[in-house]
């Protein structure tokens, strides 16, 4: 596969080493000429372009009409959304992106319903982490926006029954459900299944539920979910 | 009406002065308190430190119940995706963005974000003013794709049917 980068730093430069070993062909974009000369000594052959690769001149001369793969990683997430924006213009690729702030994932996801981009958000593993470490003893239901669609009025959201949970050990009928809101899944860890519920269906103390949910309404089903505060501990 | 202004520079701040003049409610987001100096002693609007690419900044500005958004922060790159998540995330009817690099202004325009580009704008200005062009730009719309040209009627041509009249 041809794959392009735009950003030569160290999440490029791993990336870019380890492409390589693998045999793919790899250009990398990178703005500073500095950089550029430390990543081709790293891999040992000339990978590197020198420029904007938000600059469509650039991009063009990288290659970007006939790579397979464009990655744009580098730390400002403003740069990788004009790079993809190119990219989406200029090629057919598949395009992942970087995002620092995991809340601008939702602007990545919409801008190509067709072939969306994949976007990867350290910050966002890292929580979604500590979440499931943290939240296995905290009360609140942990919400997670995991996709939007519908010019961005429906959601699917990710949310965890806590312990304490007026919902836990009720059947999904018996739940008072906010009205444009629909639950489609549950995650459950201990059978490490997808369940595609229906009524009958027994909420467990950790069941992550997966819903889609139309304008805002995801914290109303938050507050479905939540332990009631004289409950805490 | 009320108009969100990302970035507190020489055209955010004059801007935000001359909507606040309007009488609009005008709120200017800046990563620099510093900037907000500009808007002068006068300003009647509010302030909001933080960078206009953050959900929660803009939300904390008021961009769920904005009329009207620019951005004008020195970043082109910057200035598109606020104007991308004004439009997708807060539903914002007109929102307006400066972009320096022409072709990437042309682009953005087909994403349906209004577009401003004073490069091309401001290089025609230059050159007409430069060649002492016998006409003077009155206005220019369509973000500078159309100009409206005054001239005065002189000897050479007066008499003369209009398509007789050497014009641009």
């Amino acid at each position: 596969m041809f794959i392009l980068i735009v950003g030569g730093g160290k999440v490029g430069s791993y990336l870019t080493r380890a492409l390589i070993q693998q045999n793919h062909e790899v250009v990398v974009v990178e703005k500073y000429d500095k950089k550029a000369k430390a990543l081709d000594a790293l891999i040992d052959r000339q990978v590197t372009m020198v420029g904007d690769g938000a600059d469509p001149t650039v991009l063009e001369a990288a290659g970007v009409a006939r790579a397979d793969v464009v990655v744009a990683d580098t730390g400002d997430d403003e740069d990788n959304l004009v790079v993809v924006l190119l990219t989406k213009k200029k090629s057919k690729a598949r395009c992942i992106a970087r995002v620092n702030n995991p809340r601008n994932r939702l602007i990545f996801d919409s801008l190509d319903p067709v072939d969306p981009v994949i976007v990867i958000s350290s910050t966002e593993i890292i929580l979604d982490v500590l979440n499931e470490q943290v939240n296995a003893a905290s009360y609140t239901a942990a919400l997670e926006t995991m996709h939007l669609f519908g010019r961005g009025n429906l959601s699917l959201v990710r949310l965890s029954v806590p312990a304490g949970s007026p919902a836990a050990d009720k059947s999904l009928c018996d739940l008072t459900m906010p009205r444009n809101s629909v639950i489609v899944a549950i995650e459950r860890d201990n059978d490490d299944s997808i369940v595609i519920p229906t009524g009958d269906t027994q909420l467990r103390v950790g069941d992550r539920i997966v819903a889609v949910v139309k304008n805002g309404a995801a914290e109303k089903l938050q507050a479905v979910f939540n332990a009631p505060a004289g409950s805490r501990a | 009406m009320r108009y969100l202004i990302v970035g507190c520079g020489r055209v955010g701040s004059a801007l935000a002065k001359l909507l606040d003049a309007d009488g609009h409610e005008v709120i200017v987001v800046d990563e620099n308190p510093t900037a907000f100096k500009r808007l002068g002693t006068n300003f009647r609007g509010h302030v909001v430190v933080g960078t206009g690419i953050d959900y929660d900044v803009l939300k904390r500005a008021g961009a769920q119940t904005a009329d009207g958004f620019v951005a004008v922060t020195d970043g082109d790159n910057r200035n598109i995706m606020a104007a991308l998540i004004a439009q997708r995330m807060f539903k914002i009817k007109r929102v307006v963005c400066r972009i320096y690099d022409p072709p990437r202004g042309q682009m953005y325009r087909e994403l349906g974000i209004q577009t401003v580009v004073p490069t091309t704008v401001g290089a025609k200005l230059i050159r007409d003013t430069l060649m002492q062009a016998p006409w003077d730009p009155v206005h220019t719309f369509d973000f500078g794709k159309v100009t409206s040209l005054s001239a005065t009627v002189d000897a050479g041509s007066a008499g003369k049917s209009i398509g007789e009249i050497e014009r641009p």
